[in-house]
């Protein structure tokens, strides 16, 4: 049985795109500028119906993102998934995590 | 408050509020200094044996907080440990402002030579001549009250050139007035149990006007506390001239013509009390002068209001008749109330409208917060009495001054005092927690001729700045965030700020004490900040505590919580004299403002057009017809601070002016590129970023902007006078309660700039994310 997989989910309905996880993400692996070990994807803002905007933010873990080992080892929870503003990182297990989609705009990450 | 959403490892954060772990010591604290916003965010500050501050985290136990952090807070060890600060203080001969010619002192040779500048200018001029200014408001505002009125004796002391004492004192003049104390929107901010309390309810509707708290988070407001309770089911309806991420997930979005606040919200209350939306049993039984408030509004039917605010009509019935029905409703409202000059009546329409639908104090609505007030404790040790009230700037012409509504001295009259020396002229500034030149000055080139007229001017700060390289004689190095000790109240738990280790920087506290000594030994018994707010618990008027209360025993318990209570209009907890009702000359809650009214100003919410707009001044708006507000927050600056930052530069390199498409196409500019932005009175340099959606004809410039990676000492410090968009606002067009300025309805017009574009060197020090090169 292969070890199980862990990730992050993110509910990108309530994700503000304050940067917060971008920035604690280069603080704690002193990530040069211009690197990223998560970053924001914006989708719109964009009128999809009269008066009705798409308009989300979706923090993208990328091939720097490690989901803290080190942190994780030290029994904290990952930097982004600590200090996000909007809480709406959790990190765990892919099959926990999987349980908690019970809504839409929903994510599951395995970096 | 809200609590943290996952299992804490009590190993790692824990309960006390100091430890260690491994070589680090880890403490618990308030972070509420500068660099760094209103909000005195639960940290965890992690510093080596040296003292020396190596990590920051949010403290997952903090109840306000639960462990979230913004960028800003993250950077707080790259800001603490710049290499650009200033330990030392620093003197330069007055003929030298502006130059590079500063020569390191000692703390003793700088006191005395403040020292002895106060009395000279006193005995020569009186001590009325020494003007006090001071920034916004954090672990820095009620000092610069105790320094002014009771270390120099002077009843002057006022914002750095802020006309209109324009931020947030207006709308505290008028809740003070109307309702008797300070409401903000229930986020169970005040409640120790939080959104768990079994009396908290979820607002069902929001109301956010004329702010964008999940950027802002003004005045101790936590932005996504908003998002907590959109979580919870709370929906949106959103007043803002441009598009942003929580105007796109409201159910409605009004993008109102600036300055118009009023207007709309009059024709709100057109159709809630013409529809009898309104709350009957709370305006018969607890307001005062609905029948008057009831005619005001006659005069703004909603198809008017449509025609001011650019609002389509059914747009404000259904937002008016959402709002009023669900219960309970919230507003979360913000500075560009207090940034028109006659924003005081849309500040009066709002509490109106929050009055008259019943949601004053109750669960879920605009509560009533009277806790927390520990800087009124502090300040209160300091200053026994203040001389020549009377004189202080803006009291002969301002009956709502002169009432003691602000204890703040007008700088639209001293900027003219210190151009012509009348009503009397002021020789010294001394400059607290304000980068004027380059923030909340108006038209900051006047002001900076008229500081350079005096003969002495301090600015104490943590770098060097705009303000400081044009105009100091003497620079004080401020103590910073981990480097000094503090208390934090605003409103609910009571907290310490504690001071972690020393360096050569002062706080402002340890300043007072020590210029007390030796100008008016009486007021500053003290020999320490430590043994000062040791006191200061020992002479709590604002809070009521136990007996063994003391400063050392609230920094170990870490919280203490005041007990509050909603509708405390009906509980006897809101007068002095324990009955019933609002701390109000009527006891009720004034609809018509009776202290208004005997101010000779009109006591019911009224809008008057700006000076200048397309409507007022329409041979002004043919020449500059775009109307530009300031002020926007962006999330990696509190204002004029963090610009040195790298790590928030690459965020947010070059200062933004948002636009619609259709405006930068008629202007042939492209988004990425620099603009001017210009009016009779000046002009500032910002990037274009395009706006999907704004009201007509706006664009949205932001402030505070310099450039520390430039040259400190020329005529144009830091690049400041190429960007700051405050160049295009006047002073002196203070509303005519003299509160309230025109910095969000300035007209103008815009091109693409070709002969400016800055570089952004490559040795800008990066020290947080160090180790490598670039």
């Amino acid at each position: 049985m292969s070890q199980e997989k862990y990730g992050l989910l993110i509910d990108y309905e309530f994700c503000t795109g304050c940067h917060t996880c971008e920035m604690a993400c280069k603080v704690e692996h002193k990530l040069p500028e211009g690197q990223w070990g998560i970053e924001l994807a914006k989708i719109g803002p964009r009128e999809i119906a009269p008066d009705v905007w798409d308009f989300k933010y979706v923090p993208m873990p990328t091939a720097l993102c490690d989901l803290c080992a080190d942190r994780v080892a030290e029994g904290r929870w990952p930097t982004c998934v600590h200090h996000c503003q909007a809480q709406v990182i959790e990190y765990g297990t892919v099959s926990e995590l999987a349980r908690q989609i019970d809504k839409q705009k929903m994510v599951l990450f395995v970096p | 408050m809200a609590k943290c959403p996952r299992k804490i490892n009590d190993e790692l954060y824990r309960d006390e509020w100091q430890w260690q772990e491994g070589d680090l010591t880890v403490t618990r604290n308030t972070q509420w200094s500068g660099p760094g916003c209103h909000n005195g965010c639960g940290v965890l500050h992690y510093t080596d044996k040296d003292g020396k501050l190596v990590k920051i985290e949010g403290d997952p136990k903090s109840p306000m907080f639960n462990g979230r952090l913004c960028m800003r807070c993250l950077a707080v060890p790259e800001a603490e440990n710049h290499p650009n600060r200033i330990y030392h203080p620093m003197r330069r001969d007055p003929k030298d402002r502006g130059k590079d010619k500063w020569e390191e002192i000692g703390w003793d040779e700088a006191y005395d030579a403040i020292a002895s500048e106060v009395k000279r200018v006193s005995a020569e001029y009186g001590a009325k001549a020494i003007f006090t200014m001071v920034g916004t408001g954090r672990n820095a505002g009620w000092q610069a009250h105790a320094l002014c009125n009771s270390i120099f004796d002077s009843p002057n002391v006022g914002f750095g050139f802020l006309s209109g004492e324009s931020c947030y004192v207006p709308r505290i003049a008028a809740m003070a007035m109307m309702g008797g104390a300070i409401q903000v929107m229930d986020c169970a901010q005040v409640l120790e149990q939080g959104y768990d309390d079994p009396e908290y309810v979820v607002p069902e509707i929001c109301l956010i006007w004329a702010n964008n708290p999940i950027v802002s988070n003004a005045d101790g407001f936590l932005g996504h506390w908003v998002v907590d309770l959109m979580k919870m089911g709370m929906k949106l309806i959103v007043v803002d001239p441009r598009m942003s991420w929580l105007g796109a997930q409201a159910e409605m979005q009004l993008m109102l013509r600036p300055g118009t606040d009023a207007a709309l919200a009059l024709g709100f209350m057109n159709v809630i009390i013409n529809e009898d939306l309104y709350d009957h049993e709370f305006v018969e039984k607890w307001t005062y002068g609905f029948d008057e408030l009831k005619e005001r509004v006659r005069d703004y039917p909603v198809d008017k209001v449509a025609e001011i605010t650019g609002v389509p009509v059914e747009k404000i019935v259904a937002a008016a008749r959402r709002y009023a029905t669900a219960k309970p409703a919230t507003v979360q409202w913000g500075l560009k109330l207090d940034q028109q000059t006659d924003g005081m009546g849309a500040t009066q329409a709002l509490q109106c409208l929050w009055a008259i639908t019943g949601n004053v104090d109750v669960p879920g609505g605009n509560i009533i917060v009277n806790t927390g007030y520990i800087q009124n404790d502090a300040r209160r040790l300091v200053v026994k009495h203040v001389t020549d009230v009377d004189e202080r700037f803006g009291n002969d012409l301002f009956p709502l001054r002169k009432m003691g509504v602000t204890e703040m001295s007008s700088t639209d009259i001293l900027i003219e005092a210190l151009e012509t020396g009348k009503p009397y002229p002021v020789k010294m500034l001394y400059l607290q927690s304000t980068n004027c030149l380059a923030n909340m000055a108006a038209d900051p080139q006047r002001c900076m001729k008229g500081m350079l007229t005096c003969d002495t001017i301090v600015v104490s700060d943590y770098y060097m700045t705009p303000t400081a390289a044009a105009t100091a004689d003497i620079f004080l190095p401020l103590a910073m965030s981990t480097e000094r000790v503090g208390c934090r109240g605003w409103y609910n738990p009571l907290r310490t700020i504690n001071k972690i280790h020393e360096t050569e920087a002062r706080s402002d506290e340890q300043i007072i004490i020590d210029l007390g000594k030796r100008v008016n030994p009486e007021a500053t018994p003290w020999n320490t900040p430590e043994e000062f707010w040791e006191d200061v618990m020992t002479h709590l008027e604002t809070i009521k505590v136990p007996e063994d209360f003391s400063y050392k025993k609230l920094q170990e318990d870490m919280y203490f919580w005041q007990p509050t209570a909603y509708r405390k209009y009906e509980k006897g907890l809101l007068r002095s004299d324990g009955e019933e009702g609002f701390n109000t000359p009527t006891g009720l809650f004034e609809l018509k403002s009776t202290m208004l009214e005997a101010a000779g100003l009109d006591p019911l919410p009224y809008y008057k057009e700006p000076d200048p707009s397309p409507v007022s001044n329409p041979e002004y708006a043919a020449e500059y017809p775009l109307i530009c507000t300031t002020g926007r927050r962006s999330w990696e600056f509190f204002h004029s601070e963090h610009r040195n930052l790298r790590s928030m530069r690459e965020f947010h390199r070059w200062p933004r002016v948002e636009m619609t498409q259709e405006v930068a196409d008629r202007y042939g500019i492209k988004e990425g590129d620099w603009v001017l932005i210009e009016n009779a009175q000046g002009s500032a340099r910002e990037v274009c970023v395009i706006n999907p959606k704004m009201a007509p004809d706006t664009i949205c410039a932001e402030h505070g902007w310099w450039f520390p990676e430039q040259e400190a000492h020329s005529s144009n410090p830091f690049g400041v006078f190429d960007v700051n968009i405050n160049q295009l606002v006047p002073m002196c067009k203070e509303g005519p309660s003299g509160f309230g300025a025109p910095y969000t309805t300035q007209m103008c017009r815009i091109s693409k700039c070709e002969d400016f574009d800055p570089e952004y060197p490559s040795d800008v020090p990066y020290d947080n994310v160090a180790h490598f090169s670039l």
